[in-house]
């Protein structure tokens, strides 16, 4: 009943599952934080087709990337981006700011963290928290860069450069570096982007018509929220108690 | 455009798909395949039934399956547990299919292996409508209800330090925050979960720590708002799989009896299979990430329901993810006691030993004509989760055993519980707003207000004795079936003082009462002030040149 190739996979450490290095699942991890940050500015034309042309490359490893649970919010996404080819770019653009910015009929959903975060507590001090943040990890937001420390885009782009940092130390074979970074990610996760994400992801399903809209910040929710229960699973096993280091 | 399961319906293409494996034919004594898959399409409405070649090894074919077919929901008939899992989750994922809503039927060991082949096609059958109804009842999951499981290798290599281990995916309970009644108290799954995973937030919501949760759907079961659901085993998947097992097609499977089995527990039942070992057909195994999740109500609704018997298969392991053994030790010795009572035979609820195979099959041995055949006037509602069903199961078998019992059984684990209120209630509401069953509450009128309590919705969970302030409210684990079949009474009957001045109300008179007992008679002007104005009046009054205190 049960043949060679059975125990083949088991063998082989899981089903269906090729061994992945953790430099490369950090540098996958790199893209796509970029990726859903580039999809949360303002979509310029160039912007436009470097996510179109991101989004069929990623099309192209569908049946990698279906070994994570997150792909089930991911494929309706790439339904959707590969579609983005044929659609005016003017309506995207219109799109985003009805959303995003200025809406007759509704308050837009304000792609801030302090928009959630901050009900009944300090204005600016999120900001503020985020910069210091930044700062520590040796970075500053650039002048060039019209949004504040606390949109979406700047949180997923910091993440994006903390996994660029741990993709580097595994790639040096430095394992305390690599470990480093696993924590900064997962309490930045933590302490914002899992906090506050889902609502204003769940206020964009409700609100967009468009559907594009809905369906980045759906695929860039379940991609966080994945994350950050790989990265506490992570921790956890690198950690003193799990006993994965020698 | 590709398709999206999502908007599949019933009418527009086909809403289940069910693929069997080719090697059941000569498991054992086998099934007769085409016989089930014709059966299928013609009985169950909206089913596409297939018989793959060796299905069990071939996740590819499972997976070119699943691309040509429409099908919103799928079932696999599989010779045994051991099957590709990660491989068959990624393929569903790859078209759309949501992972932990396609259900997985071992007819190797439940059917193929144990009965003679008419009667083993038969169970297949009746077991595979079963899975329809419960993969159709799946309510969809989140980013919430998953959790990636990594397998950390033992022994350490320096390339297996920089490469990701094995990931695996489990699910994990998820709140309805509409319906959870956190806000008004409610801490019962908090309470439940054996792990501490399930705890309030600074937030003001109850949040899970996925990482010590692990899975054991005890808090699903527990939730008197059913608020939570766990993929896989969510309220209403579970309850639509046990109508259909006990109220679907006419088969002729009888007597009919539930065998709650834990997931990690199963190879007790392949064991049996392996070693040759038969056992009534009628035994209809209901797979479980736990037996923590299996209450008395679940266990005696069954019953009600027309069961002849249920039983509860828990796991092999030390490291069971419940690891409370005695809970469901005490849970069944509650069901029997209460049987007892009732005149009916206690057997029909047991408690399975899966260390030991020949004890296992002989326990699994016989089973008793129920006293009303399951499809026969059978009460329709299948519910296992509301206190309302735990109400329905115990007053329904009172009735069904024409049980001239209307006494108490007192037991720790009595599912519903008894408030009992000594003298001395102030009325405050403290108890009403602990509840999360709504078994207690208050109604008011003009004149007064009165405490009642409804034996019907009480879940025992003694939330209400250590909020009162005056310590006069005692919960008793007992069930009452005079209490139960009552409903709703008055507790506490309390007169309402109002304002002099404007008509509002002031407080409870036993609360004034309280007040007056307190402060003695040595402050006797500020009490009659208290107790005759109302808080906005009494403002008016001290600094509006009103009538001063007495």
């Amino acid at each position: 009943m049960r043949t060679d190739r059975t125990e083949h996979r088991k063998a082989n450490g899981g089903y269906g599952q090729e061994a992945l290095e953790l430099a490369d699942l950090a540098r996958f991890r790199q893209a796509a934080y970029r990726l859903f940050s580039t999809m949360l500015l303002y979509p310029e034309e160039e912007r436009l087709k470097t996510v179109v042309a991101v989004a069929g490359e990623l099309a192209d490893q569908a049946d990698f990337l279906a070994a994570f649970s997150f792909f089930i919010q991911w494929r309706e996404l790439l339904d959707v981006l590969q579609g983005l080819s044929g659609v005016n770019t003017a309506a995207i653009q219109e799109e985003c700011v009805q959303i995003f910015m200025v809406n007759p009929d509704y308050a837009p959903c304000l792609p801030y963290e302090s928009a959630y975060a901050e009900e009944g507590s300090n204005p600016g001090w999120t900001a503020v928290e985020l910069e210091r943040e930044y700062a520590a990890a040796g970075l500053a937001l650039a002048s060039s860069l019209r949004e504040a420390p606390d949109h979406a885009a700047v949180e997923l782009e910091f993440v994006s450069f903390l996994c660029k940092q741990e993709a580097c130390a595994w790639e040096a074979r430095q394992v305390e570096k690599g470990i480093d970074a696993l924590k900064r990610q997962s309490a930045f996760l933590e302490e914002h982007l899992s906090r506050w994400f889902p609502v204003f992801a769940r206020r964009v399903a409700e609100k967009d018509s468009g559907k594009i809209y809905a369906a980045v910040t759906k695929a860039a929710q379940g991609f966080i929220t994945h994350d950050r229960d790989l990265l506490k699973a992570l921790v956890e096993g690198f950690g003193p108690e799990g006993g994965a280091l020698p | 455009m590709p398709r999206t399961r999502e908007d599949t319906t019933a009418g527009e293409g086909l809403e289940a798909l069910v693929l069997l494996c080719t090697e059941l034919e000569g498991l054992g004594p086998g099934l007769d395949l085409e016989h089930i898959s014709g059966w299928l399409k013609g009985v169950v409405p909206a089913v596409e039934a297939q018989v793959v070649p060796d299905l069990c090894n071939r996740p590819e074919e499972i997976a070119e399956t699943f691309r040509r077919s429409r099908a919103a929901r799928v079932v696999l008939g599989l010779c045994s547990r051991d099957y590709p899992q990660v491989e068959v989750q990624a393929h569903a994922r790859r078209v759309g299919l949501e992972p932990f809503g396609v259900e997985v039927v071992n007819l190797g060991a439940y059917c193929a292996q144990v009965h003679q082949r008419s009667e083993a096609t038969d169970k297949a059958k009746l077991l595979l409508e079963a899975a329809v109804a419960k993969a159709r009842a799946f309510p969809g999951s989140d980013p919430e209800s998953v959790k990636p499981v990594i397998s950390w290798d033992q022994t350490v290599s320096r390339r297996a330090l920089f490469t990701l281990p094995p990931l695996q995916y489990e699910p994990v309970p998820s709140i309805r925050r509409g319906d959870c009644a956190f806000d008004e108290g409610c801490r019962v799954c908090a309470k439940t979960c054996p792990r501490h995973a399930l705890e309030p937030s600074e937030q003001g919501l109850m949040v899970l720590d996925k990482l010590r949760c692990t899975g054991c759907g005890a808090c699903v079961s527990a939730c008197p708002q059913t608020a939570i659901d766990l993929p896989g085993v969510s309220p209403q998947q579970i309850n639509a799989q046990i109508a259909a097992l006990l109220n679907g097609a006419p088969l002729p499977i009888h007597p009919r009896a539930i065998l709650f089995v834990c997931a990690r527990g199963t190879q007790a039942l392949e064991g049996l299979a392996q070693e040759g070992f038969s056992y009534p057909a009628g035994w209809l195994p209901v797979e479980i990430p736990c037996v923590g999740m299996v209450t008395p109500t679940w266990l005696l609704q069954c019953l009600n329901l027309g069961a002849a018997s249920t039983a509860v298969l828990p796991c092999l392991r030390d490291d069971c993810r419940f690891g409370q053994r005695e809970v469901t030790e005490g849970r069944v010795a509650y069901c029997r006691e209460f049987l007892d009572a009732l005149g009916a035979p206690p057997d029909s609820v047991r408690l399975l030993d899966p260390h030991d195979v020949g004890e296992l099959a002989r326990a699994l041995g016989s089973l008793p004509e129920p006293e009303r055949e399951a499809g026969k006037d059978r009460p329709r509602d299948v519910a296992l989760f509301t206190p309302q069903a735990t109400a329905r199961a115990l007053l329904g078998l009172a009735e069904r055993f024409a049980s001239s019992f209307d006494g108490s059984v007192a037991h720790p684990y009595s599912p519903v519980g008894v408030v009992q209120l000594a003298p001395g209630c102030t009325s405050c509401e403290a108890c009403v707003h602990a509840c999360p069953s709504g078994a207690l509450s208050m109604e008011r009128d003009e004149e007064g207000r009165a405490l009642t309590f409804d034996a019907g919705l009480c879940i025992g969970c003694e939330a209400c004795a250590p909020v009162c302030p005056e310590k006069v409210v005692r919960v008793e684990k007992v069930t009452d079936l005079s209490r139960l079949a009552q409903g709703k009474h008055t507790l506490h009957l309390d007169s309402q003082i109002r304002c002099e001045a404007c008509g509002a109300p002031v407080a409870p008179g036993a609360m004034l009462s309280r007040i007056a007992g307190m402060l003695g008679s040595e402050d006797s002007g500020t009490l009659s002030f208290i107790t005759r104005y109302c808080t906005s009046c009494r403002g008016t009054l001290m600094f509006g040149g009103g009538p001063p205190p007495e």
